[in-house]
């Protein structure tokens, strides 16, 4: 069914894992301020419309990469007001901005290009082949077709770590995520900690967006994400808000969506549509496999602070 | 008897008749105060819209105009209105009813799917007498919904597993169910129809209501459900238990009500009530299960729940104004050029205008009372109640024992 | 040297601080004495710059000081230890002391010299404290610790510790006394809030006590006086007087004899960290529960009810095994529990009263009709306004939402639900925990008619002397295990604080 060590198949799920990874470590690092974030699916498809609007417009795909890092970010901001200032239900507020996207991304594709389904096609990365590592023996083929962003996207998890349990930010962000009334009495802006961690979480998740559009897919589609975004959550959930267990599951979930486009292309007796659930299918068992999950969670989460 | 009954009556016959509700508002500024939240919603979020529509092509007045004329501008837009407004009522309620227990289910629009599929294949391939036939398909669609939301009640139940993204996974499992079972080839395609199953028996269709028009008995069916929907929330133990659960699980376990129980039967009458919207919409509308029948049915319904304020009057009537919505989307979309997808957009911000009810009601106590010491904003932040005098379920995400954290 | 001037506070038409007049000297362990709602709190939060005052001023060392908020009183040097600590669990001794202040080397956190800093600290004071452990994993007294360890690692000059000891056992009371004396030999100054008279004797070199916002007294404490005798029995009188204005009470005598047992759990245990645990409990009998919190009480509690599973052993009541029942079935047989976390466990916030009350009583007559596919919301509204009149408790009206009740009423309210289950048998968690003395006062009147009419009662309380006064016999738990049982008027507080931190069994004890 499939050959154990296939070198394409992990550099196919590979690619398929970073729009992941990057809505992971955003969810990361907003949830381990104490903010739910469960629109990381609306910023990761705002991301994903803007790279591509701006990068037609502009013909340069790092602009639109620009522009949807900066609309993530606002986005993130917009999660940020609701969750940490108005004080709403972190999850409702999380469903208005996915509904918002959503319809909104859908409804502007007409607008600006004239079909009604997806977007024209933009210009695109190319692939950033590495000179050392590409020679190596074995692994060498992996930096040859990988391009800045994946790059990225396995360099954030380590980095994501050095920043959470090396730095003062780090420690103060988590801090705010396990008791903000603890934090605050110590001195810690709990506030203004939120905000910058929720903002960093649509900036992340907008360019896990942005990377399918632009990088995969070279244009926008309706409802593009599918639900990308809950199984990037699921993979936080799994892996325990952890940034190097999560970046694991993340790979998990790609290496089974790489496994399935391959099956249908090599003709596999299982249908198409199963294989097309596949990835849900896995987030689901990952999620009923995950035990003792409420002790893993950050102790404060969800919780709003209100200053005295 | 239980010893509970003696000291029960001793306490009622040591009480004094009259009921000291004197100091409480009175039944009907509640509801005045309800329907001025409930504008106040409606209007908000069309403003906010109004930018939007300028982004889209056009502006506030044709767009506005044409979602008028198309939803209300003659009778067969009036019957469209109620056709659409048939299963937002039923998936509507659905998430209501699970708000209410504290649980999100946004897997509506999976459940009504799966309802609308087991309700036309019930429909196409049983043969029993009369109104039987009929009354079968319906219950195929509720059983159909109920049993998929299973998965995630007893995730839920069990495990702890926050349902918002297991219900989500399920609706994208519901589509992938769906293609395979009515794709050229699959179980359950029609011979002469592409992408649906076969035609329903005539005797399994609900009956058209108001020639000339589409509109069909599902309504009524609709507002009857919604009736007793609203008795069995307000008026049975079981109701009770499913809202002592969403105010305070762990309150409720130590009371003798079983949550885990509690959970998996409401998550299931929520599950079937969206499948029983999908059967009503497969068996009134079109006679047959098409694929991807339903325009989103199933996520407006959480824009009409929250609009509703979980109650089912409420649900009815923001139920009838997203009906009005989607239809008079086909005019905003061949009149004022707009896509259709502004519905979605307008109940992104419908539901956003909901979570800005704290902020609302801060400002409002803020500016008519000074503080007073204790304040009366509940401190979890995670109400998702319109007005303060109401009943609301409160969810709170790391709660004790069942909930756990997304 | 700091002194406070006129400070007086005013919530609405209440005065928390009436003019008061207070001055703390250096080296001293000065206490101050109330009851709750005398306005220690109140008063304490003001020096530490968490409330303003309305009028009245802070001096220091001669100069008059604007404190006006926590980081401003820190500045200066002076630091507080609340009740509730804030600490993280997740996170290290050293991580908890550096939050907000981390030491920093090449841009990252430098928790080594972090490290050492602190683990010199508490060497100086003798704390024995260790920087790399995990808080969660801390007792409740080492826990203490640190939070004093991190007022002082913030450069606290004058320490205000708030109820201290409300949370340790007799032994970790000395602990923290030595630890008191330690600081003292070294200058510093510490503020004893507490309404426990007998501590602020013993560990207090000079106490103030205030009574209804305004300082009711003052005195010095003699070393002479500290010692069991006459001397230090008239400075207690003299001081509860200053405290309530008039003597205290004698404790209630026990006059009833308690009848048949009612209540028998045997060698019950969860599978987990309870357990097993034995004792029974007699018709007209009162049973308290001593002992430090977390040692099992809580989860003793839920066995009871029957929201945690018992996995071995057995629970019997009036000869039934209820073992196995469900929490319904319990309480429809005549249990009643007024829970530890009313706002968590008892009540459900955003219903209204009628709806509150009827928390257990939802499936039987009359709230539940027609074979239970109906609930009468008449008779929830009925039962309510009974409870209402019968228990005098203030509210408007029975459709108003719980959280419009005072927590004094809320507590009124939920123990006359339970005691309408007509109980044989009443566990009381806490019962009085945040409630001002009227409450109090009625909620130990319950009781104690509980007791008369035959009911077989469990009390658990950290208030050692809520027990004291109340039960008939009292058990100690420690780490999931009854670590002594004893009749409350042979109680000796030296082995009753050996049970509690599991320090001695019940034969060494008796020997002793």
């Amino acid at each position: 069914m499939f050959d154990p060590i296939d070198l394409n198949w992990f550099i196919s799920g590979l690619s398929l894992s970073v729009p992941l990874i990057f809505a992971a470590l955003g969810g990361l690092l907003s949830e381990r301020a104490g903010v739910i974030n469960l629109a990381l699916e609306g910023m990761m498809l705002f991301g994903a419309f803007v790279g591509v609007a701006v990068s037609w417009w502009t013909g340069s795909p790092w602009l639109g990469v620009a522009g949807a890092l900066f609309v993530g970010g606002l986005l993130g901001l917009i999660h940020a007001w609701f969750s940490v200032t108005v004080r709403a239900n972190q999850i409702v507020s999380a469903t208005a901005i996915n509904l918002f996207a959503a319809g909104l991304t859908a409804a502007l594709i007409p607008a600006i290009w004239s079909s009604s389904g997806s977007s024209d096609a933009v210009n695109s990365f190319g692939p950033t082949s590495i000179p050392i590592l590409r020679d190596l023996p074995w692994i060498g083929p992996i930096f040859v077709d990988l391009n800045a962003f994946d790059y990225c996207a396995l360099l954030l998890a380590p980095l994501l770590w050095v920043m959470l349990y090396r730095t003062s930010f780090g420690l103060r962000l988590r801090s705010c995520g396990e008791s903000a009334s603890a934090a605050a009495s110590v001195g810690v802006n709990v506030i203004r900690i939120r905000y910058q961690a929720v903002v960093l979480s649509g900036v992340l998740a907008a360019a896990g967006g942005v990377y399918l559009s632009l990088s995969e897919l070279e244009r926008f589609q309706r409802n593009m994400i599918n639900g990308r975004g809950f199984l990037a959550l699921a993979a936080l959930i799994f892996g325990r808000w952890r940034p190097l267990p999560a970046v694991g599951a993340c790979l998990l979930f790609g290496m089974a969506d790489a496994y399935q486009l391959r099956a249908q292309t090599r003709g596999i007796a299982v249908p198409t549509e199963v294989l097309q659930a596949l990835p849900y299918l896995i987030g689901l068992a990952a999620l009923a496999l995950v035990v003792g999950r409420r002790a893993a969670a950050p102790a404060g989460i969800g919780q709003p602070y209100v200053k005295d | 008897m239980t010893r509970g009954n003696d000291a029960l009556a001793e306490a009622l016959a040591s009480a004094t008749e009259s009921i000291r509700s004197a100091a409480s508002p009175s039944g009907s500024s509640k509801l005045l105060g309800s329907a001025l939240s409930f504008l106040a919603i409606l209007v908000g979020a069309l403003v906010l819209a109004i930018p939007v529509v300028y982004l889209a092509g056009s502006n506030p007045l044709d767009a506005y105009g044409a979602l008028l004329s198309g939803s209300v501008g003659d009778r067969r837009a009036i019957a469209e209105s109620l056709i659409s407004m048939t299963p937002l009522l039923f998936a509507g309620m659905a998430v209501a009813i699970a708000f209410q227990t504290g649980l999100f289910n946004i897997g509506a629009e999976g459940q009504l799917v799966i309802g609308g599929l087991a309700a036309g294949y019930a429909g196409a391939s049983l043969d029993l007498p009369g109104p039987l036939h009929l009354v079968a398909a319906l219950l195929a669609g509720f059983v159909g919904g109920a049993l998929w939301a299973l998965i995630p009640a007893l995730l839920k139940a069990r495990r702890g597993v926050h349902e918002v993204i297991t219900t989500i996974m399920m609706n994208f499992v519901a589509f992938s169910v769906s293609q395979y079972l009515v794709k050229p080839g699959g179980l359950l395609v029609s011979k002469t129809q592409p992408q649906a199953t076969e035609k329903a028996a005539s005797n399994a269709l609900l009956p058209r209501i108001w020639e000339p028009t589409r509109l069909h008995a599902g309504v009524l069916l609709a507002l009857a459900v919604a009736v007793v929907c609203w008795y069995v929330i307000y008026r049975t133990p079981f109701g009770y238990r499913l809202r002592l659960t969403g105010a305070n699980a762990k309150a409720a376990e130590f009371s003798g009500i079983s949550t885990k129980r509690t959970i998996v039967q409401a998550f299931m009458l929520s599950g079937g009530l969206a499948g029983l919207g999908g059967a009503v919409e497969v068996l009134g509308v079109h006679g047959r299960y098409f694929d991807s029948f339903s325009p989103g049915y199933g996520f407006d319904s959480i824009a009409v729940a929250l609009l509703g304020a979980l109650n089912p009057f409420g649900v009815a009537v923001a139920a009838l104004f997203f009906g009005m919505l989607r239809a008079g989307s086909i005019r905003l979309q061949s009149d004022a050029g707009v896509s259709r997808d502004m519905v979605t957009v307008i109940s992104g911000l419908v539901v956003a205008c909901v979570a800005l009810t704290p902020l609302v009601r801060r400002l409002r106590s803020g500016a008519t009372h000074r503080r007073r010491g204790r304040p009366t904003e509940p401190s979890d932040g995670a109400s998702i109640g319109l007005d303060g005098s109401r009943p609301v379920p409160v969810t709170d995400p790391a709660v004790g024992g069942s909930v756990g954290s997304v | 040297m700091l002194r406070m001037c006129g400070i007086t506070k005013r919530y609405g038409t209440v005065v928390a601080n009436d003019r008061i007049d207070l001055s703390f000297a250096h080296g001293s362990v000065h206490g101050l004495l109330g009851e709750n709602g005398a306005g220690k709190s109140t008063l304490m939060k003001v020096l530490f710059g968490l409330v303003t005052p309305d009028e009245g001023f802070i001096e220091k060392d001669g100069r008059r000081v604007e404190i006006g908020s926590a980081a401003d009183s820190i500045r200066l040097g002076i630091g507080m230890v609340q009740q509730h600590f804030s600490l993280i669990d997740d996170f290290t001794v050293a991580e908890n002391l550096v939050l907000g202040h981390e030491p920093r080397r090449r841009g990252l956190l430098d928790l080594d010299s972090a490290h050492q800093q602190i683990q010199e600290l508490s060497d100086r004071y003798r704390f024995r404290i260790d920087p790399l452990q995990r808080v969660g994993d801390l007792a409740v007294g080492a826990r203490q610790r640190v939070e004093i360890l991190k007022a002082l690692y913030h450069g606290a000059e004058i320490l205000i510790l708030d109820e201290p000891t409300a949370a340790l056992a007799p032994h970790e009371v000395d602990e923290l006394s030595r630890v008191l004396l330690e600081l003292r030999e070294q200058g510093r100054t510490v503020i004893f809030i507490s309404h426990k008279l007998g501590e602020v004797v013993s560990l207090c070199d000079r106490v103030t006590v205030l009574r209804d916002g305004a300082v009711g007294g003052e005195r010095e404490i003699e070393a002479s006086e500290r010692e069991p005798g006459t001397a230090r029995t008239d400075l207690v009188g003299e001081l509860a007087r200053m405290m309530v204005g008039r003597d205290l009470p004698e404790p209630p005598p026990h006059d009833t004899v308690a009848g048949d047992v009612v209540v028998a759990v045997v060698d019950a245990a969860d599978g987990e960290r309870l357990g097993p645990v034995s004792f029974t409990i007699s018709a007209g009998e009162i049973l308290g529960v001593a002992g430090v919190e977390g040692n099992g009480q809580t989860e003793l509690i839920e066995l009871l009810v029957g929201v945690r599973r018992c996995r071995k052993g057995r629970i019997e009541l009036s000869g039934d095994d209820i073992t196995h029942w469900s929490v319904r079935r319990r309480l429809e047989s005549g249990l009643g529990h007024i829970a530890e976390d009313r706002h968590g466990t008892a009540i459900a916030e955003h219903l209204d009263l009628a709806h509150n009350v009827t928390l257990g009583f939802d499936r039987i007559e009359p709230m539940a009709r027609a074979r239970r596919t109906w609930l009468s919301l008449v008779s929830m509204k009925r039962f309510a306004s009974g409870l209402v009149t019968r228990y005098r408790i203030q509210a408007g009206g029975v459709t108003d939402p719980i959280s419009s009740l005072s927590g004094g009423n809320q507590q009124k309210l939920v123990v006359g639900r339970e005691l309408c289950r007509s109980p044989l048998f009443f566990i009381a968690a806490q019962p009085t925990r945040g409630l001002d003395v009227g409450a109090t006062a009625f909620v130990h009147e319950e009781l104690a008619n509980l007791r008369r009419k035959g009911a077989a009662i469990l009390l658990v309380s950290l208030e050692l002397n809520e027990v004291l006064a109340l039960a008939d016999r009292i058990i100690v738990m420690s780490d999931g295990h009854v670590a002594g049982e004893m009749a409350s008027s042979d109680v000796d507080t030296v082995t009753l604080g050996l049970w509690m931190t599991g320090e001695a069994s019940t034969s060494t004890a008796l020997a002793s």
